[in-house]
């Protein structure tokens, strides 16, 4: 699977490409505008890295004529700007993610992921293979969840609020939204979530992670200390 | 905005403009006062050849009769356009002498009259040509016979009228000559005028671009409020410049130093047979804090730049906190606080994204202030204005020190803190037209620190 790295920074694009080769990406490579249009239509890859600062041609142009001339790829706009402007300008022209530099590695990984998801592109094994924390293993597609070995044996409401915390874990998720996710649009009680985190929590007892309630704010998973 | 007028431009517009009217108005009156003063003059010699020409009346044989002397024709064929014209009628309108297609008296001519001598001028057309006619009844007597005779004389118009035009001529040329004399003058009083304004542009213009100091003498008296003015703004210019040099000075230090360590952290990770992994976090940590600093600056040279636009919007507060605590989430539950977030949901107009930088800010100084398992919060209150209290249960602050930490890279910890998030928030709030100060508090849970900001009021409850 070929992506297309478009980003004049040698570093940036040689630490780029390194990541991209270590999931199992062909690399092919761009510095410039022009450049990247001629790659784009000769090489077909499966998504595009686009920086929007480029010399001779800007990012954003180079992604209105690759869209003119009907390319279709998924491209993730990469750019040190980072300002909502440029976010909205860059979803207008196109794009179909945006990450404001520096980025995690991570981050890039999960996006990467989302995005051929979208297009319903198989991504690279190694991209798509198992993640874990603590000992709590599952597969990015959220189809199934492991303790260790051991399958777990969770209901669709517990598995679906696991999903959305696994999704980002560390980081908060606000009861609205994972009420929202768990529920669908049945009217539930606001706490009702409470009840799922609460049986989730006992199952996930031995698996090295622990769901942190904030209070006024929400939830977040992270590997038991 | 209209082209501005130059002072001398403007002076001279005011100078000249009065001056031509009440020329123009002179040149009429002048030219109709000498007008009047030749047509008398012309109408007095007419009237004398007429005179000369009735004192030679006689009569002879019981009849009229007239010698008209050459000298009064001579006088007038003179000039070649001038001829004189005459006709003399007797005691009862008989024609005696003269032209007989002489033009016909107008009507209002008393025939008789009781002086002796009645004169009258009118105008009159003879040929197509405008002729002055002068009439004067004289009284002639003999012993045989007395009556009034009447004595007409007439001349072209052309000739007097040539004399007018030529009179106007030189008039106005005259007073061109007067109207360039008053331009000059008022070119020269204006430049000798603004010689001081121009002292003063020229010291200006060949100063040193970085020569802030105070002008020392105004060159006119009437200028010294304008050079007053003008030495406060280069001293409030200096001090902004003296602010910003030492801004950058330490933004660059700051920069600098994280960019050192790192370099000296890969060097002896580079160096060590075994790899340390422990490095390697020591290298994650100062990246991470080279990227804040990094950040904070970008942030802080933001506020500038969204200051110049107008594009506010109804932001929710209570909101914003939420996310803030979303994104401070890992930090939170690191180091297991207990956070809460309380309070009203008031509506503000404002920039979404300056609002979440200072509650980010403000709560992420929390976060590193509150003690392992403490508490901290984000309590919000909206009524004739909105209250902003960010509060956490940690070691107070000295109050000597609360303001001085609002100043850029003043920070207590210099191991995590950028020093610029206070300085961050002061601008916002300012920006947002609110305060913030940072305080010490005593509550029945324990003494803690709180940073309350308070912003001008809500627009609607939400």
């Amino acid at each position: 699977m070929k992506a297309l790295v478009v980003e004049d920074d040698a570093q940036m694009h040689k630490s780029l490409c390194r990541a991209l080769a270590r999931w199992g990406f062909a690399t092919a490579s761009a510095m410039d505008g022009p450049e990247a249009l001629a790659q784009w239509q000769q090489l077909c890859p499966a998504v595009v890295l686009l920086d929007l600062s480029l010399p001779g041609m800007d990012g954003l142009n180079v992604l209105q004529q690759g869209r003119a001339l009907g390319l279709t790829t998924p491209v993730l706009l990469l750019t040190a700007r980072g300002t909502v402007g440029d976010r909205i300008l860059g979803l207008n022209f196109g794009a179909d993610d945006y990450l404001a530099k520096p980025f995690d590695l991570d981050e890039l990984e999960a996006r990467l992921r989302a995005l051929l998801r979208r297009v319903q592109s198989t991504p690279p094994a190694s991209l798509d293979r198992p993640r874990s924390l603590g000992s709590l293993v599952w597969e990015p597609s959220g189809a199934a969840f492991y303790c260790g070995e051991e399958p777990l044996g969770l209901t669709p409401r517990e598995a679906a609020l696991l999903r959305a915390l696994v999704e980002r874990p560390n980081y908060a998720h606000t009861k609205e939204y994972l009420n929202e996710v768990v529920f669908k649009h049945e009217e539930v009680q606001q706490d009702a979530v409470e009840v799922v985190a609460h049986r989730l929590r006992k199952k996930l007892a031995a698996c090295g992670v622990t769901i942190v309630t904030l209070r006024g704010i929400g939830y977040l998973i992270k590997a038991a200390a | 905005m209209n082209k501005a007028w130059s002072l001398r431009t403007r002076l001279a517009f005011w100078l000249i403009v009065p001056v031509v009217a009440l020329m123009t108005l002179d040149t009429v009156g002048l030219y109709y006062r000498a007008l009047v003063a030749l047509n008398s003059a012309y109408d007095r010699s007419l009237l004398g050849s007429a005179r000369m020409i009735g004192d030679l009346l006689e009569i002879k044989n019981n009849k009229l009769v007239s010698v008209v002397p050459y000298t009064v024709i001579e006088f007038y064929e003179a000039d070649n356009r001038s001829r004189l014209l005459y006709r003399i009628k007797g005691f009862n309108g008989e024609h005696v002498a003269g032209y007989e297609d002489f033009p016909a008296d107008p009507a209002g001519i008393p025939a008789r009259a009781t002086h002796p001598t009645q004169v009258s001028f009118f105008d009159a057309d003879y040929q197509g040509e405008p002729l002055r006619v002068a009439s004067l009844y004289q009284a002639v007597a003999s012993s045989d016979d007395r009556g009034l005779a009447l004595v007409q004389v007439a001349e072209p118009l052309s000739l007097r009228q040539s004399k007018a035009r030529k009179l106007l001529a030189e008039t106005i040329a005259w007073q061109l000559v007067y109207l360039a004399a008053t331009i000059l003058l008022t070119w020269l009083v204006v430049t000798a005028f603004l010689a001081p304004l121009r002292k003063l542009e020229q010291t200006l213009l060949h100063r040193d671009p970085g020569d802030l100091s105070p002008i020392a003498r105004p060159p006119a008296r009437e200028l010294v409020p304008l050079v007053h003015a003008l030495n406060e703004v280069m001293e409030r210019l200096n001090h902004l410049l003296d602010h910003q040099r030492r801004f950058i000075r330490d933004a660059s230090h700051q920069l600098k130093t994280p960019l050192a360590v790192m370099k000296i952290q890969l060097q002896l990770a580079q160096r060590s047979d075994t790899p340390e992994p422990q490095l390697i976090d020591e290298l994650a940590q100062t990246t991470e804090h080279a990227i804040n600093v990094t950040n904070q600056l970008l942030a802080l040279a933001k506020i500038e730049q969204v200051r110049g636009q107008a594009n506010t919007a109804p932001v929710n507060v209570e909101a914003i906190a939420r996310q803030v605590m979303v994104g401070l989430s890992p930090l939170i539950s690191d180091r297991a606080l207990q956070v809460e977030l309380t309070g009203d949901t008031p509506i503000i107009t404002a920039h979404s994204w300056m609002v979440e930088q200072l509650l980010a800010n403000l709560l992420s100084n929390a976060v590193r202030h509150t003690p392992e398992g403490g508490a901290l919060g984000i309590d919000i209150r909206s009524g004739e204005e909105v209250t902003v209290r960010v509060w956490n249960m940690g070691p107070s602050i000295a109050p000597e020190i609360a303001d001085r930490l609002f100043e850029p890279f003043s920070t207590t910890d210099s191991l995590r803190g950028t020093g610029l998030g206070l300085t961050i928030c002061r601008e916002i709030v300012r920006w947002l037209a609110g305060t913030v100060e940072l305080c010490n508090f005593n509550s029945p849970q324990g003494t803690g620190v709180e940073a309350v900001v308070r912003l001008p009021g809500e627009i609607s409850q939400a």
